[in-house]
């Protein structure tokens, strides 16, 4: 009697206990866990199609088209619902460049879902679209063109698989570019497809903006040819151009060499894919005498005709600062220091400033920052300044011609836009107009600052034409008044610099009384020659040459007589 | 049970003696209300089609502007491939064209033309003589102006 009664409170205990647990996940399941297995339902038929942006177009200053989207299909199939695949196959086999054999094995796969094809031709991709076959799935992917090929490449960065934008305005400008995904939300029947009268969301999807470059494409292949013949030419290891209106500070062409095929990037070595405008700092050599005697003018601590003595070296900071020649060149003239590119000279004009006012000119330059032009991937250069632990006195001489001191080509060519552009540093810019369907927006031309006065930049002008001349440069073109300085800088190795290898550089403009183009020319480790004047010079000079045609600017007398008229 | 009671075998006298019979006034009400239900349903079912029909064509008309979108661009590609510098330069080339090199600025009185009223400035004699000029000059094309007609002629062409 006791052993039944006992099983019988055993009996009970147990499916008391199974009811609370019973109990129990009926609690979770309705209230505590109620908004899972609401959403977990509604997500059995409710379905949201993400329908992706149009990529916006980029295209040059005239409107040339630069980089497009062109649509792709990838086709796949569900192989346990393909209703008849040998007929299938047949039909596939007509359009793709595969065997019917290759097409039945992946139409009668165990598999659930099977690749076809992928990048299909547009033509194809829609035929296929319109025969509706059941278990196929033809979906549009867009691919990233670039019509010019290499053209402006480094101006332009490319969009990776994934739809991603990368170096360049492509980068830069990526969220633009990219538009806003539309949406497509609301039930959808056992087949998958959206039922018409459920209720539905439908977001459209927002086209991405068209760029519109201050590339010209003409100057812009122009460059990239003459560079590429430089290269080549002085057996160098690359090289890089920056051509600007002085004005408005808008690029008009931008090249580096080696550069890359934005179309087939994926192929290219990656180390090619930054501008080295942009992102590449160098050190500018004698080119950074302009603006050392912009400052030495400005500050009023010398003048054009003032007459220094050059002993043919220096002594600052306990370091002794030679001319390129080894040779003094005993008193000469402002003019003189430019010509013959004197370190000595540049060196006494930076110590006439003192370090406080020379790197205070040095920034307003805008070097050691970024210029802010809408290229992905800008660096700052590098600038020691006397208040950074690493600067040293003997810093304030080298500087003064560029040594010591890293700089990007685009703050060179800016720096130096500045002189031509009465004084006034402009903003360098890339794009010059974005549109999206019916609204446009016009880029305006940035004022960052003015560095010296008028009166400064017109002198300064008028010494480096003469220099020029003086110096007989290669880089003189016939019928124009060029401004400009030849630069030949040592290379930096660990420890020093490499004894032999030379980076050289010119940065000019013209027509020196009215400004229409700057160019800076930069050689990297040219063989033939070490010198600015006999690589980089000349190769200034083959470009305005043909530029000064292309963008139609008249010989001076021609102009001269015309504005006379 | 009383003897005097008449059974008419009669159909409406059935009819009328059966113990379901409606009230006409009733009758009439369910016909109303029947009658509305069957428009409503018609109304909802007709209305349902045709949001169901135009809704699959607005989805086949999306699609239609997705590919001419798609068209439009690949032919936007196709010209811009088309007019790529590399392949006019080649173009160029191939039918004898060259770099140009060696210029000469020829400077040329009144040009350019100044913005006022030429028949104020110079008077109906210069330019009738203008144009005489201009059109000797066009009736003798040189060599040059062959070359860019063919040339010209030739893009159209393409």
């Amino acid at each position: 009697m006791e052993h039944s009664k006992y099983r019988i409170y055993t009996v009970m205990a147990v499916m008391c206990a199974a009811g609370l647990v019973l109990i129990g996940q009926l609690v979770r399941w309705q209230v505590v866990e109620h908004y899972r297995f609401v959403a977990w339902a509604e997500a059995e038929h409710q379905d949201e199609l993400v329908i992706p942006s149009r990529r916006g177009e980029v295209r040059d200053r005239s409107g040339y088209l630069l980089a497009t989207d062109l649509i792709e299909y990838d086709i796949s199939v569900s192989p346990k619902i393909v209703s008849d695949p040998p007929v299938t196959a047949d039909r596939l086999d007509a359009l793709l460049d595969m065997s019917r054999e290759e097409i039945l094995q992946r139409l009668t796969s165990k598999k659930p879902w099977v690749p076809i094809a992928g990048g299909v031709s547009q033509s194809v991709g829609e035929t296929i679209f319109e025969w509706d076959l059941t278990g196929l799935q033809v979906e549009p992917r867009p691919k990233r063109v670039y019509p010019e090929g290499h053209l402006g490449a480094h101006v332009l960065g490319f969009v990776n698989n994934n739809g991603n934008g990368f170096y360049g305005v492509e980068g830069y400008y990526d969220t633009l570019l990219r538009g806003k995904p539309g949406l497509q939300a609301g039930e959808r029947s056992p087949f998958g497809e959206m039922i018409p009268l459920a209720v539905s969301h439908f977001v459209p999807p927002v086209s991405g903006a068209t760029l519109y470059l201050t590339i010209d494409r003409t100057v812009q292949s122009l460059v990239q040819q003459e560079l590429e013949n430089a290269v080549r030419q002085y057996q160098a290891q690359g090289g890089s151009v920056v051509v600007l209106d002085p004005k408005t500070g808008a690029i008009l062409a931008m090249a580096g060499y080696p550069d890359y095929d934005p179309n087939t990037f994926s192929v290219s070595d990656n180390s090619l894919f930054a501008d080295p405008n942009v992102s590449e700092q160098y050190e500018p050599g004698s080119v950074f005498k302009i603006i050392t005697m912009a400052a030495g003018l400005d500050a009023g601590v010398i003048g054009p005709e003032g007459i220094i003595y050059d002993g043919g070296l220096i002594e600052i900071g306990g370091r002794v600062i030679y001319n390129w020649d080894r040779q003094g060149h005993g008193n000469v003239d402002m003019t003189d220091v430019l010509a013959k590119s004197l370190n000595v000279g540049a060196a006494q004009v930076a110590m006439a400033l003192g370090k406080d006012r020379f790197y205070t000119y040095v920034k307003r330059f805008g070097f050691g920052r970024l210029t802010e032009i809408d290229l992905e991937n800008e660096g700052p250069g590098t600038l020691k300044t006397p208040k950074d632990a690493t600067w040293h006195e003997s810093d304030l001489g080298t500087n003064s011609f560029g040594q010591g001191i890293a700089v990007t080509p685009v703050q060179a060519a800016a720096a130096i836009a500045a002189v031509a552009n009465n004084g006034l540093l402009m903003k360098p810019y890339a794009v010059q107009r974005i549109t999206n369907g019916e609204r446009s927006v016009e880029v305006k031309p940035i004022v960052v600052r003015r560095v010296v006065s008028a009166d400064t930049a017109h002198t300064l002008t008028n010494m480096l034409v003469n220099a020029l001349k003086r110096a007989n440069s290669q880089a003189l073109l016939p019928g124009y008044q060029v401004a400009g300085k030849t630069g030949t800088a040592q290379i930096p190795v660990p420890g020093g610099y490499h004894p032999t290898l030379t980076l050289t550089s010119f940065g000019g403009y013209l027509p020196a009384d009215d400004p229409q183009v700057m160019i800076l020319v930069i050689i990297d480790r040219p063989s033939t020659s070490k010198w600015g004047s006999q690589t980089a010079a000349p190769t200034f000079n083959r470009i305005a040459e043909q530029m000064v045609v292309l963008l139609d600017i008249p010989p001076d007398d021609v102009r001269l007589a015309q504005a006379g008229q | 049970m009383s003897s005097n009671t008449m059974i008419s075998l009669r159909p409406e006298n059935v009819i009328r003696q059966l113990p379901w019979r409606l009230d006409s006034k009733a009758a009439l009400g369910f016909l109303l209300l029947l009658a509305t239900f069957s428009l409503v349903g018609w109304l909802y079912l007709s209305q349902a089609s045709a949001v169901t029909t135009t809704s699959y064509r607005i989805d086949e008309l999306r699609v239609e502007l997705d590919q001419l979108k798609n068209q439009n661009a690949s032919l936007s590609l196709e010209i811009a491939e088309l007019e790529a510098l590399s392949r006019v330069e080649a173009r160029a080339r191939d039918i004898g064209f060259e770099p140009t090199t060696g210029f000469e600025y020829l400077p040329v009185t009144h040009y350019p033309m100044p913005l006022e009223s030429e028949a104020t400035l110079y008077g109906a004699t210069h330019i009738e003589s203008s144009i005489d000029a201009y059109a000797v000059e066009v009736e003798s094309p040189g060599w040059w102006v062959e070359k860019l007609d063919a040339f010209a002629a030739w893009l159209e062409s393409e």
